[in-house]
């Protein structure tokens, strides 16, 4: 037992979650630059990522049955929300099979344990609460957004089809463009060449732009009033505190 | 001083959060687009370069997806990434700086207090 509690110190320490929290980067980099090997034909390194594919298997393994060890209640760690997330992230690469090599992006989701840290849960909170004020707002917003979307798509069909077949041909590849233009993100991979199609994508522009960027404005009306409100709450605290 | 403190803890939670969805996006299009486009997203960091280009609208358009699932991913991405990550970014900039106004505001009225007492 006694030695149990000392196991959990560490594992619960500083030390041990940043060695993690550096374990977890550095595959991430191995991931990123295993990326660019893939493209060579014969790879001369390719044991070398194998090796350290496992070694970081191993390291996770270690970390999550030293994690479920410690737990008092192993149970209530393993479906809760960071548990799941720790097995997610083991479970891939125990198949070295190719296609679900892929599934290894799951690892990155532990930087999330980063959030478990004091002194980022209330930020998150508060986030979290700014979100959920305005969660009506946003949805109705994202439904206007979307029938706007369809909306510019069937008009620029409309206005293209037939100059640009291959663009415009379809409602779904009008849509890739409305949702490109309304963003204000612009590839210019497809663009209206007909004069009504320039018009129409003119309008649509300076019209679409407002509705989207509405959240934004929301969102910071939110944040600010869970913060006025909350200090509100710590004033009302500190004056009974003192009356008391 | 504690106010101070916690727009920067707000802004890194916000960086953190930012850069594993970026990756995990990236890491998305890499999938859907390594086969089609293997000079332009092929390389993870390729990838994310397009990512970033599309979240924070710039678009230069020297590469875009070609295939439907990648498509898809980039629109979702596109709209849900730019807006509510540029929204986060406003809002947290923006609500601080109306906090900064208020304190100056309280600072200013409280000398004006000394200096009439």
């Amino acid at each position: 037992m006694d030695r149990k509690e000392r196991l959990r110190a560490i594992v619960n320490g500083g030390i041990f979650s940043g060695l993690i929290q550096f374990l977890i980067l550095a595959s991430a980099v191995v991931f990123v630059i295993e990326s660019d090997r893939q493209q060579l034909e014969v790879d001369p390194y390719a044991t070398h990522f194998i090796v350290l594919d496992v070694a970081f298997l191993v390291l996770f393994s270690i970390e999550y049955t030293l994690r479920v060890y410690i737990e008092p209640k192993k149970l209530d760690f393993v479906f809760s929300f960071y548990g799941l997330i720790d097995l997610i992230a083991i479970l891939p690469s125990l198949f070295l099979v190719p296609g679900f090599r892929v599934l290894r992006i799951l690892r990155f989701l532990r930087i999330f344990r980063v959030f478990k840290a004091t002194r980022f849960i209330l930020a998150v909170d508060r986030l979290g609460a700014a979100l959920r004020e305005i969660q009506q707002e946003l949805l109705a917003l994202v439904i206007l957004s979307l029938m706007f979307v369809y909306l510019a798509a069937c008009g620029i069909h409309f206005f293209e089809r037939e100059a640009q077949p291959e663009a415009f041909g379809s409602i779904l590849d009008s849509m890739w463009w409305s949702v490109v233009t309304l963003t204000t993100i612009g590839y210019g991979d497809v663009y209206p060449t007909t004069p009504g199609g320039r018009l129409f994508t003119a309008l649509v522009a300076l019209v679409g732009v407002g509705l989207i960027a509405i959240p934004s404005g929301l969102l910071a009306s939110a944040l600010t009033e869970a913060r006025v409100e909350r200090e509100k709450s710590e004033e009302g605290e500190r004056e009974n505190e003192e009356q008391g | 001083m504690k106010n101070k403190a916690e727009i920067i803890k707000k802004l890194l939670a916000f960086i953190v959060l930012l850069s594993v969805l970026v990756f995990l996006a990236a890491c998305g299009i890499h999938f859907f687009e390594k086969e089609a486009q293997p000079e332009a997203f092929g390389f993870l960091l390729d990838a994310m370069r397009f990512t970033l280009l599309t979240l924070t609208t710039i678009g230069y358009g020297d590469v875009y997806p070609i295939t439907a699932g990648g498509k898809l991913l980039t629109a979702f991405v596109g709209v849900s990434g730019s807006l509510i990550g540029i929204a986060f970014f406003v809002a947290i900039v923006s609500g601080s700086l109306t906090l900064i106004k208020k304190i100056r505001i309280i600072l200013t009225k409280t000398q004006m207090g000394q200096r009439r007492g």
